[in-house]
């Protein structure tokens, strides 16, 4: 992947809105064929960054190019290969769901095709209603709908299942994934977690303004430690002593062990395990939420007003 | 049960207070210092027998009529004159200020969903609205009081306390009558631009009825609202009926307001949405089919109401000429039909420079809406997604100053079409079009300067774009009054139909016409500038 040249490239960003520094060093790449998850707490600067990387905001400093190109003076050019949906979707109040997909692929010069009737079918929208009377979900299915059905090389989404009920987040990450296979490259900024761990190849995580973990989720377990409950013949009098063992709790009355163990020291404690003839062995793999929360909690998560 | 329904409307009218409590106070800043200074300035401008004879000469003619309202008969004394010149006028502007209010507290809160919020919580179901109706009862009660101490103050040659009592209450019970004219629209219309359009077509109404029956049949003056407050007589008769009138109508309104109120959904009108297309017209596919998709209804709309308050102008006209037979002061030329007509074009031509800044004003207003679009639209987090497509910024924003432009400058042309129209269908010797062509060229580009300056506020400044209104208003005091509160000169050059002459009177400038024409062009180019530069908020 290494070898191919990045759809969004993104260096040391940094925007500022007047004394408040909103993004204060963001760097990540996003490479054709894979879904990069853009996770972080409200107010952490996902959607400033998305909104630089559209054009819409003009960065203080760094460098942000998309197709290779600069995302602010070339944004029209980009712009013709790439579909953004929002996370708050907003309608002109007086037109119908219908005219506004219209109006959206054909100002990107695209055709109205069978794909987005299927879409609108897919993702049971009432296309004759006017905005006015959408709910949320609804605003948010006209951008989705709008944009999956775009042939575009750059798929932008800012939280975009946030108002979708779960037949309809389904649809979405069906969509997704075959845009994937097609090799498209998708940026996704999502709070749920469990659809970025399922979607997403490479993820960023952005604290406060500073992008402070990037890649795989496999790598980003490594970071982290596995959780593993055991039963063995012989008893585990010195697992608290092994490198890298952490955490030793002991249920007498089911001889039961559990421990927490560093990815580096996952081969010794094997090791020593099976020395120790295993009868049963359950290793659980931190979840992304695990990861999450271990970069947020209590950690100095500043409450940062949203100023985009 | 009522009690349960209006269950902490104090509080929210706090609440609303506190947020509003500064765009309230310049409105009553303002508008009491305009009120209190001018009726200052009249025992200057009117004081003796000699200036007041004069003016009387001027508002009895029919144009003035027209536009002021009419006179008492003689012998007038300044107080008089000052009723006759400024009740109506205040009386436009008290409804502006009440629309300006009643909408957004209404179906505004409910449309940003904070009303949506507010009723989630230990609230009575009807307490926004007596929240909104009770701040503006407040804001007109306000104004009244400030009224009367400003015109006990201003010392005004012939005023007593029951003609100050009476016209203050007037204005403020004229004001509270539009307010409530303005939420039974709310309830009926489904958003707050579909209700604020309602409301101003029902004052439209009112103000063309109340023009028209004043000069030709007083008495009907009497069915139009707005009428009301000229019936008063303040001063000379002190003639509180109409005040019993307003105040019977504004329990109707009130009680039309709950009754609708009751029968209607959260935010949403009386009228119910018919289901749209299904897929675009061939023509929505830019900026420009989306701008026509949405405004073409009020674009026409204001056309069309233009054009026929030009006619409605216009069709005075004969009377015009007709005052002329009976003023002693021309009675020499009766004799002679050559120099009869040339008098009597003089004066009307003189009417038409006079008018033309009331249609010029209107015309600015559906041009500075359209041209404000990009920034209305992008704080309601509308343009985001066009934004993130290939349309470039210069391309959006200049989509909406051409056709804010074009919408200024037809409806420019149908207002002064509609005076032509109608004068020389009234007219004996039709006026040449050739004035009426010089009437459009030359404030042709004053009203475009207008929409440049917002222009510029909204590439460049788009905090500030509601400054634009407030210069509207301004040229319009300026244009309007400014002749007969005798303004000093430089006052007139804050507008940028100061500069133009009297068009039809003088001849058109076509100096004046390159250079404000350039400006034009120049505001335009640095606000495009401007908006190709700056960041683009997101909804707020």
């Amino acid at each position: 992947m290494a070898t191919q040249s990045p759809i969004i490239h993104i260096e040391q960003l940094q925007k500022q809105f007047g004394k408040f520094q909103a993004l204060k060093d963001v760097s990540f790449d996003v490479f054709p064929g894979e879904v990069f998850g853009f996770i972080g707490p409200n107010g952490a600067g996902k959607s400033t960054t998305i909104r630089t990387l559209l054009g819409l905001l003009r960065a203080t400093s760094g460098t942000a190019t998309i197709f290779g190109q600069d995302v602010y003076h070339d944004a029209v050019s980009i712009h013709k290969r790439l579909a953004y949906v929002p996370g708050d979707v907003y309608l002109w109040p007086n037109l119908t769901g219908g005219e506004i997909i219209d109006l959206f692929l054909k100002l990107s010069k695209q055709q109205h095709t069978a794909k987005t009737d299927a879409l609108i079918k897919q993702f049971a929208l009432d296309p004759t209603k006017r905005a006015r009377t959408y709910s949320k979900g609804n605003r948010q299915k006209v951008a989705l709908i709008a944009a999956l059905s775009q042939e575009a090389d750059l798929y932008i989404f800012d939280e975009p299942t946030s108002g979708l009920d779960p037949l309809n987040e389904r649809v979405f990450q069906d969509a997704v994934l075959s845009l994937k296979e097609q090799g498209k490259a998708v940026l996704l900024s999502s709070h749920i977690l469990s659809e970025v761990e399922r979607m997403c190849d490479r993820i960023g995580i952005i604290r406060a303004g500073e992008i402070i973990e990037t890649g795989s989720l496999t790598e980003m377990r490594h970071l982290t430690r596995t959780q593993m409950t055991v039963q063995t013949k012989q008893p585990l009098a010195d697992l608290a002593q092994q490198a890298g063992v952490h955490q030793v709790t002991v249920d007498a009355s089911h001889q039961r062990i559990t421990f927490t163990v560093d990815a580096e020291a996952m081969p010794a404690v094997i090791n020593y395990l099976a020395a120790h003839q295993v009868t049963a062995i359950q290793s659980t793999p931190p979840t992304l939420e695990d990861l999450f929360l271990r970069y947020y909690d209590g950690d100095n998560v500043k409450e940062v007003v949203d100023h985009v | 049960m009522f009690n349960q329904a209006a269950f902490q409307t104090g509080r929210l009218l706090r609440i609303n207070l506190r947020r509003d409590w500064r765009k309230l106070l310049v409105w009553l800043l303002v508008m009491t210092g305009l009120f209190a200074a001018i009726a200052g300035k009249f025992n200057s401008l009117y004081g003796t027998k000699a200036d007041i004879a004069q003016i009387t000469a001027t508002l009895k003619n029919p144009a003035m009529i027209a536009m002021f309202g009419r006179l008492p008969s003689a012998p007038l004394n300044t107080a008089d004159v000052f009723a006759s010149e400024m009740t109506v006028f205040m009386a436009i502007f008290g409804a502006i200020m009440n629309f300006t209010f009643a909408i957004p507290l209404t179906r505004g809160d409910e449309e940003s969903g904070v009303t949506e919020l507010v009723s989630a919580h230990a609230v009575g179901i009807l307490a926004p609205l007596n929240a909104a109706i009770s701040e503006l009862f407040l804001l007109n009660a306000g104004l009244t009081g400030l009224y009367l101490g400003g015109l006990q103050l201003s010392g005004l040659t012939g005023a007593t306390f029951a003609g100050n009592l009476v016209l203050s209450c007037g204005l403020g019970l004229n004001g509270f009558l539009f307010a409530l004219v303005a939420i039974v629209c709310a309830q009926i219309s489904g958003s707050s631009r579909g209700a604020m359009s309602m409301a101003y077509g029902v004052f439209g109404l009112a103000y063309l009825w109340r023009m028209v029956t004043d000069v030709t049949h007083p008495s009907l003056t009497w069915w139009s609202p707005l009428g009301w407050v000229e019936k008063f007589s303040s001063y000379r008769d002190n003639n509180w009926l109409p005040a019993l009138l307003m105040l019977i109508s504004i329990v109707i309104l009130l009680t039309a307001t709950l009754l609708l109120r009751e029968h209607r959904d959260f935010n949403s009108g009386l009228i119910a949405p018919r289901p749209g297309r299904k897929r675009a017209v061939w023509w929505l596919k830019g900026p420009a089919g989306l701008f026509w998709r949405l405004d073409r209804t009020t674009i026409l709309v204001w056309l069309i109401a233009v054009a026929i308050l030009g006619a409605s102008y216009g069709s005075v006209f004969d009377s015009v000429a007709g005052i002329l037979k009976h003023n002693p002061l021309y009675a020499g030329l009766l004799g002679d039909p050559h120099a009869m007509h040339a008098a009597t074009t003089q004066i009307i031509k003189s009417f038409m420079a006079l008018l033309t800044i009331v249609f010029a004003v209107l015309a600015a207003i559906p041009g500075l809406q359209l041209i404000n679009r990009i920034i209305s639209d992008e704080n309601r987090g509308y343009l985001e997604l066009l934004h993130a497509g290939p349309t470039p910024r210069w391309r959006l924003f200049g989509t909406l100053i051409i056709g804010g432009s074009l919408t200024s400058l037809l409806t420019l042309g149908a207002g002064i079409a509609g005076l032509g129209g109608a004068a020389n269908a009234v007219l004996k010797q039709p006026l040449p079009s050739a004035n009426f062509i010089n009437i459009f060229i030359a404030n042709s580009t004053a009203v475009l300067l207008i929409l440049s300056f917002a222009a510029i506020l909204a590439g460049w400044l788009p905090r500030f774009t509601n400054l634009i209104w407030g210069y509207l208003g301004l040229i319009f005091f300026v244009g309007y009054l400014g002749g007969l509160l005798n303004l000093p000169k430089w006052t007139d050059k804050l507008s940028p139909f100061g500069y133009l002459g009297r068009v039809p009177v003088h001849t058109l400038n076509w100096s004046v016409f390159w250079w404000q024409l350039a400006l034009v062009a120049v505001c335009f180019a640095i606000a495009l500038v401007g908006y190709q530069r700056r960041d683009i908020a997101a909804k707020n």
